[in-house]
């Protein structure tokens, strides 16, 4: 009996734990889930009003970005006609602007694979670039390839934009869909309209933020800056828009003959898809 | 009473003592443990259930529509971001990446013209800087210049010209460079370096 009493209080000890441990599972964590849910739930409603909306937009979306993409910014051949446009146009531009002075001849050397289906063809180039006129020359090859407003956005600014639309007016993501897919270009040439578009869908302060956070400090900006004037006309009217798709291999610089003039050795690396 | 019989005697009331605590303790173990197992089996449950939708959910149940709904709500967030951008290709979307990846090297290499020009001695500039090599695929950056006009001070500087630069916001790493101190007739003791710079 003594035995069976002490197996007794054992079991009790176990059923005892038992209960604490439900009890401080039901405290940390179904409790918070539970706070978690109700918010997940409300988000779950918005998106699914989104992407019905979205879904109705997209169906009457007129041009294929893709195509263009397809033909001009990762064609299957490099197009060397456009390539050596497309440096021509920004050194004359940059000398006219008295930016760049002493252009070198470009080379280009032979084609290699990067990865299946991507190849590269490296060029270079060096040039005398003066102080204020080195962020253009740098931003034009951080813009060559973009095509859309919503390539100019890294994917935290895209989230942080959908985020802002989620909660101040899930409706207005037709109007984020036609602010991201106008064409980077057109809205640089002429921004005013489409940020405006954009703007009379939100009216609270805190989307309104985010957007101006946005079109100051993202690539956009830089975009604006330096497709906005001349250089955007001559792009577009040469037909050199879509630029081919161009990234940095490396960049060297060093200081001028004359103050304020530093001089630039840039080797660049254009891209093609493969067949 | 001799010791035996005392002995003997406190035996016999231990053992009547032993009994009686058994039988109490018997039937004390056997309904609280019996009560313990009535509350696991059929009261726990339902206090720690909670309710979602109308219907009673155990932890494990609150744990998996949690987990469902977020995976639900990935599933619609990728479809609606599928029809607002404009834009859906893998390779295009990898190339991107790569595009942003890369730094702004003008703010980079303003930075550390700052740096340089922050070490002045006597109203001299005392680093200068050659040449800055920005490695767009290794996210490198090697920084080649020296440091004059301090005399025999100039490793001490480019020691803490190197500090300077480690602190830059850019920076994630930099290897020392070789401290060294040679002599021209045209700049005196002077301290050439090569820095080389991991941006972040």
């Amino acid at each position: 009996m003594a035995l069976f009493s002490v197996a007794l209080l054992g079991v009790s000890k176990g059923l005892i734990t038992g209960h604490i441990g439900a009890v401080q599972d039901v405290q940390n964590i179904s409790v918070p889930l539970l706070a978690e849910i109700s918010d997940l739930e409300r988000r779950g409603t918005v998106l699914t009003e989104q992407v019905e909306l979205a879904e109705l937009q997209s169906a009457i979306r007129v041009g294929s970005h893709e195509e263009r993409m397809h033909v001009y910014v990762l064609p299957t051949e490099f197009d060397l006609d456009r390539i050596i446009a497309l440096f021509d146009v920004m050194s004359l531009a940059m000398e006219g602007k008295d930016y760049a002075t002493d252009v070198s001849p470009i080379e280009m050397r032979e084609e290699y694979k990067v990865r299946e289906g991507l190849y590269a063809l490296p060029v270079s180039v060096s040039l005398s670039v003066r102080d204020d006129g080195l962020s253009e020359l740098l931003n034009l090859f951080r813009i060559a390839g973009l095509i859309t407003v919503s390539d100019a956005l890294n994917s935290e600014e895209l989230d942080l934009l959908f985020a802002r639309t989620e909660e101040e007016n899930p409706a207005g993501v037709v109007a984020l869909e036609k602010f991201l897919s106008t064409d980077l270009l057109e809205y640089a040439l002429e921004p005013k309209p489409v940020d405006s578009r954009l703007q009379r869908s939100f009216s609270g302060p805190a989307f309104m933020a985010v957007l101006n956070e946005i079109l100051n400090d993202s690539l956009l900006n830089d975009s604006r800056k330096l497709l906005g004037g001349h250089f955007g006309q001559v792009l577009k009217q040469q037909g050199l828009w879509p630029m081919p798709f161009i990234v940095f291999d490396d960049i060297t610089m060093a200081p001028g003959g004359t103050d304020g003039w530093n001089r630039i050795d840039l080797h660049l690396l254009v891209h093609r898809r493969g067949e | 009473m001799s010791n035996k019989q005392k002995s003997l005697t406190q035996k016999v009331k231990t053992a009547k003592v032993v009994r009686r605590i058994i039988i109490s303790t018997f039937l004390f173990t056997t309904v609280f443990t019996g009560t313990l197992l009535v509350s696991e089996i059929f009261i726990l449950p339902r206090l720690t259930r909670v309710e979602i939708e109308g219907s009673a959910n155990s932890v494990s149940d609150v744990q998996q529509y949690h987990s469902d709904l977020t995976a639900s709500l990935s599933k619609l967030e990728q479809e609606r971001n599928f029809y607002v951008l404009p834009l859906q290709n893998e390779l295009f979307s990898a190339m991107k990446e790569i595009k942003y990846g890369q730094k702004d090297y003008v703010i980079q290499k303003e930075m550390l013209g700052k740096a340089a020009d922050d070490f002045f001695m006597e109203g001299e500039r005392v680093v200068f800087l050659y040449s800055m090599h920005f490695d767009a695929q290794d996210s490198t950056l090697e920084v080649r210049g020296d440091v004059r006009n301090v005399g025999p001070r100039s490793m001490t500087i480019l020691a803490q010209f190197t500090e300077s630069v480690r602190s830059l916001p850019f920076v994630s790493s930099v290897q020392n460079p070789r401290f060294s101190r040679e002599y021209s007739e045209e700049l005196g003791a002077y301290s050439p370096f090569v820095l080389r710079i991991h941006t972040q």
